[in-house]
């Protein structure tokens, strides 16, 4: 067990040393770099900038430093809590990330659990009542869920929830509600907010994990096991519920950091599509502006995200599968 | 109907694939539309860049069958717009007119368009004459014809969208097929790194990669590099499925049939292999189209893809991104409906082909 | 004594299309307590779903549209089984009626414990708690002879034997002491040893309970070693009936009769040696696998072959003999330079041309491979579905460069007449033919380059018995005619003494014994050949 653990959390380390690399190469990606922008911003307010300036501003940042050195001070700085300042909102990225991580999590963890929560009883479901009503609308809707881009759909429930619920949907609070203290009305009324965009980011995945639950389940329930098990006497549902469910849990499982990296791929666009007070827009607006600064350490936090998820769902699957538990081979 | 007994498997595949009803349905209905945008100079009354500055912002306006005096007809016309000042706000609005209607002409001159610089006209499928304006998704901002810019723009994401599978493709095909073959450490490390790649988010990763493109690029240079982008979404599965595929077929046992019959690697390949493959690439590919046309989608819609003047269905769905203009225009959002479309069919088709090439179908 | 089980006029067929033949047709059967019926068929006789009738699971597109099955229970009387309801039939299955299924390891569960499965019917039943139950499995497990049983039912399915999980499987079979027992081919999966042990468990627990036992098989051979009375089914249709003994020695209808003669017999007649030279030397051939084992993917070496030597004398049909996994296949695609191996393969061919497999590599492999030649085991898997039969069997002979196409096409008619096929087959596409005329195909698709030297991969393996006989006799007379050397891989003793005139015994990877058939058969000198022959099913005629 605890050799199992060491090493996956090596892994994950050695993947996030990757990820940090990628991030840093993509920061440094756009033209010109820092001494350019503060060159330009103090142009911008009508001073004149030497060149000579420039180049001591990139002396004293040591922007022309060796990449693999920056990289390095980079992510020491990182880790020491230093995260950078945001020329975009003039603020430290610390401030700025401090007051959307919370609601960027919530939003995911409660998508996340959507898609578990709906997707494998509805697959489980309709693999049983293969042919029957369910199944054919779990997979209609469920082509749907796939087909409809993200952003496109948070703009039609939007759309819809103003017209038949005078919903001011958007933000996360009413406009009656900005500004005033907390109370039971203003929680229902930030919930009330959270349900498009929790349902938009769970749609894909939701659908994803019906059909993946049920042809799963499907395979699973044509194995013989399956009628032994019937044969001791128990009912088709205690059986459906015992073997292979537990069986197709398992793919469902090892899945987990997967959804979790499409939860996160979606996250921005339904952030900016609503106008939530969350990484979305900020992210959006740290790129158009190139602001890389921020934009990598939001995009390090998306990957952390997702690889604390793999390793979660490396850990569920251990303690699921007696053949990983003994190191044995699977197919 | 010919025995089964006598066809080949090809024709087999076709057979199946056929009287899958709604996966041929689909590939008629893509063929279609693919054949209309095609042709969108001439199927689209107007040009993409050509403004109505007396129907901006729009609605859509519908095709009617009666008279302005109740009688029925059998010539498509719409009822007619006039605009007037608002008694009250002395602003200027368009109003129905429902006392009027103006016919619908077909093989209606328009302005006129070249056809990829190889003829030029101004013959236009469809049209309404001189005084009127036919705009069936409405209007933008700035007059111009939201029907007649989907057409275009279903063009430009399906031409990105297929660009980049084939690069995808090709970089897949490769990659996988070196993994594959060569198997052992270059296999190990290849997969390693694909894996890594497959964990990453793509959307975040590429939104970033798009920003970094500098913004005086030309329009062209662009579409290159959202090309390769798109490219770099799709090629990992494609390489990932091409391997295991190769190394799956390679102790087949009639591919060692084919070695011991003589012959060659290439050859094998060619004529044991391949066919066998070819159904389930075409069902990998349509998958990866659809990923790809989603993703032009987004990030166009975000304004870090494609950008004016040229259309593709995300840079359309662009003004849509605030809350207000969905709720007062809502027909910005009508091109997205195409990419559901699309991704839907690809999607039925992709289903069938992989249901005519299981062998066990039939 | 009135019998536990009477079936009558049993039907049954697809729901929806009552137009179709049935695939059962009115069989009526009965068994007696103590009594073992034995239920032979070939595949597609209906055997199986008849056993799925009585346990009422019946796929949910088939059923009963006429007779009875009579059940006699202990607790609810005689009862009709086609008509119970599905609450009723639950308190019969597991507890009066038990079923042994075909493949062990699919039959349980992976990822649950031995010991929770086999004790499902316990808690069920008896109202057992799950500890209670638990500790009853482990008895029971002791006394169908798993090993440490108190151990055992704390492991997981995957790290047992196919012959233990198949124990197991008996041990939940019976655990409430069943009226009836069903066994449905409950040793196909099992290698011949283990498929002995678990024949004698079987009979011997069947005693103990006092049980009726229906024993399902293809295999006459087997049917004869438990069963007191046989039913032969074809087509759904019952077509003979009586006591084992009785129909073995006098069978009444034809098709008895054809099952029986198709059964391989030893061969009395020693094929002449036709000449001592030896047409293929094999010595210290070794072929290891790089394996990833679980999930750490760290890489063992397992050795798949060690050190095997072995030679093939010219005009003699030489068997390699073993049970699955031992390396037979790998003995043969090494030989024939498919994968990799160190060692010594020579072949040296009738023109005196030597080939050192080892040391070739494109042009020398390919002019290799126009003397050797292979047939493997699966005919569905090892003909090209894209190509025709023409284009399989014209293909070969131009990419060895033998001959013009309008002659590689009139060589490909005559092979294809020879192997018992018609010309006017060429035209069609490997899915219109049956599993042995596949064989077939492929057996002229390796003959029409002309080889002296043939490899059989399990060539009968997964056709039935009838096709079986005849491809032996194929195979037989294509031997004399051609003059072919051939290696005949096969699991079967039946089919080895009926051919070959040399076997070698292989297991885990090595050659443990070989010598002329008639010596190995008749004086085995390894004690494993020794189980091998006394396990291996022979029809009890007396």
């Amino acid at each position: 067990m605890l050799a199992f653990l060491g090493r996956r959390l090596i892994a994950a380390m050695i993947v996030m040393v990757a990820f940090s690399f990628v991030v840093f190469f993509l920061v440094q990606l756009p033209p010109g770099d820092f001494a350019d922008v503060w060159a330009a911003s103090r142009a911008a307010q009508g001073d004149t900038v030497t060149p000579d300036e420039v180049e001591n501003i990139r002396e004293a940042f040591g922007l022309n430093r060796p990449f693999v050195v920056q990289y390095a001070d980079w992510m020491f700085s990182l880790l020491q809590g230093d995260l950078g300042f945001s020329f975009e909102f003039q603020k430290p990225v610390a401030h700025v990330l401090a007051e959307r991580l919370p609601l960027t999590l919530a939003i995911s963890f409660a998508a996340l659990v959507i898609i578990y929560l709906v997707g494998v009883p509805l697959g489980i479901y309709s693999a049983v009542r293969q042919h029957k009503m369910v199944d054919y609308s779990a997979t209609f809707i469920g082509y749907f869920g796939l087909a409809t881009p993200n952003f496109l759909l948070a703009l039609i429930l939007v759309y819809l929830a103003q017209r038949w619920f005078g919903l001011s949907a958007g933000g996360i609070f009413s406009p009656e509600y900005l500004g005033q203290p907390w109370s039971w009305g203003k929680f229902w009324d930030m919930l009330s907010h959270l349900v498009i965009p929790v349902l938009v980011l769970g749609s894909a995945g939701t659908a994803a994990q019906v059909r993946t639950m049920r042809a799963t389940m499907l395979d699973e329930l044509s194995k013989p096991y399956v009628r032994a098990a019937l044969a001791t006497g128990k009912s088709p549902w205690q059986v459906i519920l015992k073997y292979p469910t537990r069986v197709a849990i398992i793919p469902i499982v090892s899945t987990l950091g997967w959804e979790l990296t499409l939860v996160i791929s979606g996250a921005p666009i339904v952030g900016i599509v609503l106008s939530l007070p969350d990484m979305g827009p900020v992210f959006l607006q740290s790129l158009i502006g190139q602001d890389m600064a921020l934009a990598g350490v939001i995009l390090l936090i998306y990957y952390l995200l997702v690889v604390i998820g793999t390793l979660i769902s490396d850990l569920l699957l251990f303690w699921l599968d007696p053949r990983i538990r003994m190191g044995v081979e699977s197919k | 109907m010919t025995a089964a007994a006598d066809l080949s498997r090809r024709q087999l595949a076709w057979r199946a694939f056929r009287s899958n009803r709604l996966a041929f349905l689909s590939l008629c209905l893509l063929v279609l539309l693919v054949f209309v945008s095609l042709f969108a100079e001439f199927f689209a009354p107007y040009t993409p860049q050509e403004r109505n500055r007396a129907y901006t912002d729009g609605a859509p306006m519908g095709i009617t069958f009666t008279n302005a005096d109740g009688g029925l007809s059998l010539a498509p016309m719409v009822i007619a717009r006039v605009t007037e000042r608002d008694p009250d706000t002395l602003r200027r609005v368009t109003v129905a007119d429902p006392g009027a209607r103006w016919p619908i002409a077909f093989f209606a001159r328009g302005e006129s368009y070249s056809w990829f610089g190889l003829f030029e006209s101004d013959i236009h499928f469809f049209g309404v004459g001189d005084g009127g304006y036919l705009h069936l998704f409405g209007t933008d901002r700035l007059g111009r014809d939201i029907f007649s810019r989907t057409l275009y723009a279903f063009r430009t994401s399906l031409s990105i969208g297929l660009a980049s599978v084939v690069a995808a493709f090709v970089l897949g095909i490769t990659v996988g097929g070196i993994a594959g073959y060569l198997g052992g450490i270059v296999d190990a490390a290849i997969m390693r790194v694909i894996e890594f790649l497959q964990s990453i988010p793509t959307l975040p990763l590429w939104l970033t990669v798009a920003a970094a493109v500098p913004r005086e690029w030309t329009a062209l240079q662009i579409y290159l590099v959202m090309t390769l982008i798109l490219a770099m979404i799709g090629w990992t599965t494609l390489a990932r499925r091409v391997r295991s595929r190769i190394i799956a077929m390679h102790s087949d046992e009639h591919v060692l049939a084919a070695r011991l019959g003589g012959n060659r690697p290439v050859r094998v390949f060619r004529k044991h292999m391949l066919p066998a493959f070819t159904g389930y690439l075409i069902v990998d590919l349509t998958l990866a189209f659809s990923t790809i046309v989603l993703a032009e989608t987004a990030l166009s819609f975000l304004g870090l893809g494609l950008r004016e003047p040229v259309v593709s269905l995300g840079v359309l769905m662009l003004p849509a991104q605030s809350i207000a203009a969905i709720i007062l225009t809502p027909w910005y959002l009508i091109p997205g409906f195409f990419v559901v479309i699309v991704v839907l069919l690809l999607n039925f088709i992709g289903d069938g082909v992989r249901d005519a090439a299981d062998p066990s179908s039939y | 004594m009135d019998p536990i089980i009477d079936i009558s006029g049993l039907t049954l067929a697809l729901d929806k299309s009552r137009s179709l033949p049935s695939l059962v047709d009115r069989l009526s059967l009965s068994i007696g307590p103590g009594e073992t019926l034995g239920l032979v068929g070939e595949s597609g006789s209906g055997k199986s779903l008849t056993s799925l009738a009585i346990m009422g699971l019946l796929p949910k597109a088939i059923g009963a549209t006429a007779g009875s099955i009579l059940f006699r229970s202990e607790r609810a009387g005689a009862v009709d089984l086609v008509r119970l309801n599905d609450r009723r039939m639950r308190k019969l299955r597991g507890r009066e009626i038990g079923m042994i299924f075909q493949e062990p390891m699919s039959a349980f569960s992976l990822v649950h414990k031995v010991g929770e499965q086999v004790a499902e019917p316990l808690v069920l039943h008896h109202g057992l708690s799950r500890k209670a139950a638990v500790a009853e499995a482990a008895h029971l497990l002791d006394r169908v002879g798993v090993r440490e049983a108190g151990r055992a039912v704390e492991r997981y399915p995957f790290e047992f034997s196919g012959g233990m999980l198949q124990r197991a499987m008996i041990a939940r079979a019976v655990a409430c002491t069943p009226r009836l027992i069903i066994a449905d081919e409950p040793t196909t999966a099992l290698d011949v040893t283990v498929q002995a042990q678990v024949l004698d468990l079987l009979a011997e627990v069947q005693r103990e309970v006092g049980a009726a036992m229906l024993f399902i098989t293809h295999d006459l051979a087997v049917a004869s070693k438990v069963a007191d009375r046989l039913a032969v089914l074809k087509n759904g249709r019952l077509v003979e009936e009586g006591p084992t003994r009785q129909t073995l020695n006098a069978p009444r209808h034809d098709y008895t009769k054809a099952l029986i003669a198709a059964l391989p017999r030893r061969a009395s007649q020693t094929v002449a040696p036709a000449s001592e030279a030896d047409i293929l030397t094999i010595s210290d051939l070794s072929v290891s696998y790089r394996e990833s084992s679980g999930f750490s993917r760290r890489r063992a070496l397992k050795k798949v072959l060690s050190d095997v030597s072995l030679a093939i004398r010219r005009g003699t049909v030489t068997a390699l003999v073993g049970e699955s996994g031992s390396g037979k296949t790998t003995l043969a695609r090494a030989a024939l330079g498919l994968i990799r191996s160190t060692g010594q393969v020579t072949m040296v061919a009738a023109d005196g041309s030597r080939f050192d497999v080892g040391t070739l590599t494109g042009k020398g492999l390919r002019a290799y491979w126009r003397r050797a030649q292979m047939v493997f085991q699966n005919p569905y898997a090892s003909l090209n579905p894209w190509q025709t039969i023409e284009e399989t069997l014209v293909e070969p002979q131009l990419q060895h460069g033998l001959a013009s196409t309008a002659k590689a096409r009139d060589t490909a008619v005559e092979m294809l007449e020879r192997c018992g096929l018609e010309a006017g087959m060429m035209k069609r596409f490997p899915h219109a033919f049956s599993g042995g005329q596949r064989q077939r195909i492929a057996i002229a698709r390796a003959l029409v380059v002309g080889p002296e030297l043939l490899f059989c991969d399990e060539p009968l393996s997964s056709l039935d018995v009838s096709s079986q006989a005849r491809i032996i006799a194929l195979l037989k007379s294509l031997r004399r005619d051609l003059n072919l050397s051939v290696l005949l891989i096969t699991h079967d003793l039946a089919v080895t003494s009926a051919l070959c005139s040399d076997v070698a015994v292989m297991r885990e990877g090595q050659i443990i014994e070989y010598g002329p058939s008639d010596e190995i058969f008749d004086r085995p000198r390894d004690p494993y050949t020794r189980r091998l022959i006394a396990a291996a099913p022979k029809l009890e005629l007396t």
